[in-house]
């Protein structure tokens, strides 16, 4: 018997004539690791929540969920606690407790187990998910990554026989999403936990999912395994097209036949066995003379007794370029950013902007941060960008270019998590900076706001603003940045046209050139390569 | 409403309480001790509440968020050292939420401060003095409509001045003096009145010059998520 | 690290430190007292080394002698005048002698509260406090948690408005105080917005069924339940003592040291009005119950450290 059976469900929020879940019908069985795709706001969010009563909007809901062969509504709310796991965006919002430990034994001092079943379940996971280091630790001394982990281990702590986990992975980096889908996909195979998974980064989820569901306007109109889905992929939705793994969307716009690749694996093998070229050709790029940022052996550090977090660093930064930094966690990447706007200075260099110091040029550098939330101080979005500039036409203007045009008399507090950075964005635009500074914008975005954002920094560029970019989002990269610049110990270990840079590194570079290297060099994104096989 | 006028006859008989038991039913002179049962005693019926009360979670989380954000609050003036800005926080988050909640995030607050910068044998009269005088001001905001900011910041002010200041000095008058006349009664309120006028007198800056902003968003939250009898 | 007394379970030390806290003050007598301090300073010093040294001169020692002169000053009780004071009221003895007494032991139970807040940790007093009122606890636990966090949130805020060109730390008093209340505002909205998913992820994981536990990761071993039983039976012998008044003391009007008694020397000295009495039999065993008690934490420390000792020689 199937362990989860959705019938005819249709779901609406009060106040709202559209369906935010429409009709949907579906089995999962037992052991499965599903993946539920669609673009953000397309209703996976509200699709999940129902299979958890406790977290069930309200709304006006039709059909029936079955869990195990009865109907949602009649499990008791302990059962549902105990065998439906339930793991959310946010790894900060999640912990409830001071130390790791007790939000460890969070969820089943409220199943009311006994003193030493608790210890022995904690004890238990904490050596699975490898927390045993941690353990005594304070939660707010973890990184992302770990809380995410210690998120997911106080979940399955109660022992579920199904975990639902709603875009876990979207404010990590990569690396720690790496780990978290890794972990995810063991729990799979090892306990045989039925995983049910929404995201927005389809490379890594999609080699770990038995079945693809795909989601769209409330309804779900595709439901295969991830090779037929590449298969499929002409016929999906535009966001898919564009966020499906590389493998795929490259088998699917060459029009290759046969089995769809997925992993990187396949897609070399595929590629091998096609036509093409074996050397991308590109134009070089050409940057202008004057650098808007100029900084000459920079040396910081927070502490007068602390490590130096940037040492010798000397970087140039062309005026009107779409400058990126990539780099570990910790390389001091956020720091260098700092340094760049004013907000730090350092003991020892010196910083030009547009070739005079700092103060003298004059000329405005503002940030976005990666919390954008912290921006909003008033209560509708037109207030808040009068706040930084009176000049109506300007604001039309930026509304426009960020599309927000319909939502300047809502609060900020009110839109989505795409809205809100979009909102963000404008009223960072509005203080009219020569130099714009923007840490891991695209963190969370979706694949077709990712293109959208693209835009708006190309029409950035030819109104003579420069862009710096914070990021580990490569294929973001590579497809749109001019320079790319790798930072490590605190300096800067290479620095080149995103083409170069990206051809010339082995791991710490696309999923495209990874598929291409020894086939098609110097190939970067999916767009070469396709030119390369189609000539 | 009937739960109200109760906590409000305990507050009410309680600054009082604590002089007279102090005084009185300690016939060994052990007036702190008397005073610490008569606090617990005092300070008990609102944590109850929060064991008893069916409480939304949503409700709980908020009055953690709001005692973190008191006990943190410090932080955003780390270049202005002497301005705690908890009370003014605490009063106005009370003015939205109500006189109780008041109380016991006014007593939880200052517990949990104490975690941080060392408990101490006053802990006990500063949750006490936190909570009334928390629950007093936004008892006297609340029922006769206080919206004008400046009158709320002069009598919080005043209050804080008053009240949080007699109280938590009762401890030291308690522990260090022998004989209860005025001059050393008075000597141990002299050494405590910079501190005190300088809190009452930030508090009563901050409330006037807070209020509005953090008043708006602090309804809207009540109102969006139905908090607090907000149905 | 957590070894000798701080190393026990939480039970034990909260009962410890409200013992002492308690017989701490019903007790004035001369030697309770001075066994009291030097216990709670060797402790105190034991737990904070440096730092307890630089508090003890910085802020305990003038906190001592500030009580010493208030009650020396306004209080006027007594019989034996030392010299007149110029508003013309007399400084007596007594109302010396007591403020010393006062100020002895006010500076002994706020260095036991000094070592009460090394040795009893959040997670000791909330092992504790959550089983008592384990809705109370999860509060105070959520806000420990908190704490950090907003802490970190408004540098983050602070940082952020700064670069859309908001430098919140410029212009008079007033101004920044008013800069201050906004970043608090913004502070305040983003975290009670967020705090709905907080809960949700609490429902999630089932807040609110029935039986809740309050799980702590403390568990009672032998040497706790012998360290509580200890506590307790010192307790009952110095509850006895202070019903039976065998350490009876008075500084009003005069002073009086010990109760009567029909045996041994009483010591008079009449210019100063000073009584002295011999110690009654079970005076000596409550003098030695309370000195055992204070000593109680020093003795399980030093015992550990005798232990590391050999278990090094040995090796």
């Amino acid at each position: 018997m199937e362990q989860i059976k959705i019938e005819n469900l249709s779901f609406s929020y009060p106040l709202c004539e559209k369906k935010a879940i429409d009709n949907i019908s579906l089995k999962i069985e037992s052991g499965e690791f599903i993946l539920l795709c669609g673009k953000s706001g397309c209703g996976k969010t509200t699709l999940l929540k129902q299979l958890k009563k406790e977290l069930a909007p309200h709304g006006k809901k039709a059909g029936n969920i079955f869990f195990n062969g009865k109907s949602i509504e009649e499990i008791p709310l302990r059962e549902s606690a105990e065998k439906i796991g339930f793991v959310m965006q946010n790894p900060d919002l999640q912990i409830v407790t001071d130390k790791v430990w007790h939000e460890l034994a969070f969820g089943i001092e409220n199943l009311a187990l006994n003193k030493d079943e608790i210890r022995l379940r904690t004890a238990e996971m904490a050596s699975y998910f490898g927390i045993e280091e941690w353990f005594n630790n304070k939660t707010i001394e973890l990184s992302g990554g770990q809380r995410q982990i210690l998120n997911l281990a106080s979940v399955m702590v109660m022992h579920p026989d199904v975990l639902v986990l709603d875009e876990p992975t979207s404010q990590l980096d990569p690396i720690a999403a790496e780990n978290f889908l890794y972990t995810i996909g063991k729990i799979n195979r090892e306990l045989g936990t039925t995983i049910i998974l929404t995201e927005q980064r389809l490379e890594e989820a999609f080699t770990y999912a038995d079945r693809v569901f795909v989601m769209d306007r409330g309804k779900i109109i595709s439901d295969l395994a991830p090779s037929e889905t590449g298969k499929e992929l002409n016929d999906m939705p535009e966001f898919l097209k564009i966020a499906a793994p590389t493998a795929i969307r490259i088998f699917n716009k060459i029009g290759g036949a046969g089995n769809c690749p997925v992993t990187v694996r396949e897609g070399r093998n595929f590629l091998s066995k096609t036509n093409h070229k074996n050397i991308c050709k590109k134009q070089e790029k050409i940057f202008s003379k004057t650098n808007a940022v100029e900084l000459n052996d920079i040396y910081f550090r927070y502490d007068k007794n602390g490590k130096d977090i940037l040492k010798n660093l000397s970087l140039k930064i062309p005026e009107n370029s779409f400058f990126t930094i990539l780099g570990g966690n910790g390389t001091g990447k956020t720091t260098l950013l700092k340094i760049i706007s004013s907000t730090l200075l350092p003991y020892s260099g010196k910083i030009k902007i547009f070739g005079e110091k700092p103060k003298k040029s004059g000329a405005k550098i503002a940030s976005m941060p990666q919390d954008v939330q912290t921006l909003f101080t008033a209560k509708t979005v037109m207030l808040d960008l009068k706040e930084v500039n009176k000049n109506e036409e300007k604001i039309k203007e930026t509304a426009e270019l960020t599309k927000i045009t319909d939502l300047l008399e809502k609060h900020p507090f009110d839109l989505s998590g795409g809205e809100q950075q979009r909102a963000a964005l404008a009223k960072v635009l509005l203080c009219e900076p020569k130099i714009l500074l923007l840490d891991e914008p695209t963190k969370g975005m979706d694949a077709e706001f990712k293109a959208d954002f693209a835009k708006i920094i190309q029409s950035l560029k030819k109104k003579n603003c420069t862009v710096i970019m914070i990021s580990h989002d490569l294929e973001f990269c590579a497809k749109y940045s001019d320079l790319c610049a790798m930072l490590f110990d605190g300096d800067i270990s290479a620095c080149a046209s995103s083409d170069k840079f990206f051809s010339g590194n082995r791991f710490y570079t696309t999923a495209s050139c990874r598929i291409a290297r020894g086939i098609i060099d110097n190939a970067v994104t999916d767009e070469d390569i396709i030119k390369c096989v189609n000539e | 409403m009937r739960k109200r006028i109760i906590s409000i006859l305990i507050l009410c008989l309680l600054i009082p309480a604590v002089v007279i038991a102090g005084f009185f039913l300690a016939k060994g002179k052990q007036y702190y001790l008397v005073s610490l049962l008569v606090i617990a005693i005092s300070i008990l019926p609102f944590m109850l509440s929060l064991e008893r009360k069916k409480l939304q979670l949503r409700e709980l989380v908020i009055i953690s968020s709001v005692i973190a954000i008191s006990v943190a609050s410090r932080a955003a003036f780390f270049y202005l050292p002497n301005i705690k800005p908890m009370c003014a926080i605490l009063i106005i988050a009370a003015i939205s939420f109500g006189a109780e909640f008041g109380f016991t995030c006014g007593a939880l607050s200052m517990l949990l401060s104490n975690f941080i910068y060392g408990q101490g044998m006053w802990t006990p009269f500063q949750m006490l003095a936190m909570g009334v005088t928390v629950f007093v001001c936004a008892l006297i905001f609340r029922t006769f409509r206080i919206k004008n900011r400046f009158i709320l910041g002069i009598v919080s002010g005043i209050l804080c001045f008053a009240l949080y200041g007699i109280i938590v000095d009762l401890s030291s008058v308690f522990m260090m003096v022998s004989e209860y006349n005025l001059r050393s009664v008075l000597s141990i309120y002299a050494s405590g009145f910079p501190f005190n006028i300088i809190h009452g007198l930030t508090t009563g800056i901050c409330v006037t010059l807070f209020e509005p902003s953090v008043s708006e968003k602090l309804e809207r939250i009540k109102q969006k998520y139905g908090l607090f009898g907000e149905k | 690290m957590e070894n000798g007394f701080k190393g026990y379970h939480p039970i034990s030390n909260l009962i410890f430190f409200l013992s002492i806290v308690v017989f701490g003050m019903l007790f004035k007598h001369p030697v309770t007292l001075v066994v009291c301090f030097i216990a709670a300073l060797c402790y105190y010093i034991r737990l904070c080394r440096r730092a307890a040294v630089k508090s003890f001169l910085t802020f305990i020692f003038p906190m001592l002698l500030f009580v010493l002169i208030i009650n020396g000053l306004f209080a006027h009780y007594g019989t034996t005048p030392l010299l007149t004071l110029p508003d013309g009221n007399k400084m007596t003895l007594e109302a010396v002698v007591y403020g010393f007494v006062l100020g002895v032991a006010t500076v002994s139970i706020i260095m036991w509260f000094f070592c009460y807040s090394e040795v009893v940790t959040t997670d000791k007093f909330m092992c504790v406090f959550g089983k008592i009122m384990p809705a109370g606890a999860l509060v105070i636990s959520m806000a420990l948690r908190f704490v950090p966090m907003y802490k970190n949130r408004l540098c983050t805020i602070t940082e952020a408005q700064k670069g859309i060109g908001r430098d919140y730390r410029q212009g008079n008093i007033i101004e920044r105080i008013r800069n201050g209340g906004k970043i608090i505002s913004i502070l305040i909205t983003w975290s009670l917005e967020n705090a709905v998913e907080t809960s949700d992820s609490m429902k999630a994981r089932g807040y609110g069924l029935k039986g809740r536990q309050s799980y702590s990761k403390f568990r009672m071993s032998k040497r706790d339940v012998a360290s509580i039983v200890i506590v307790l039976l010192l307790d009952v012998i110095l509850t006895i003592g202070c019903i039976k008044k065998s350490l009876y003391c008075i500084y009003n009007p005069y002073i009086v040291i010990n109760p009567s008694a029909d045996f041994g020397k009483t010591y008079f000295v009449n210019e100063l009005n000073l009584t002295l009495n011999p110690v009654s039999a079970f005076g000596i065993v409550t003098i030695i119950s309370f000195t055992l008690l204070c000593f109680l934490p020093l003795i399980i420390d030093l015992k550990e450290d005798i232990k590391w000792n050999r278990l090094k020689l040995k090796i």
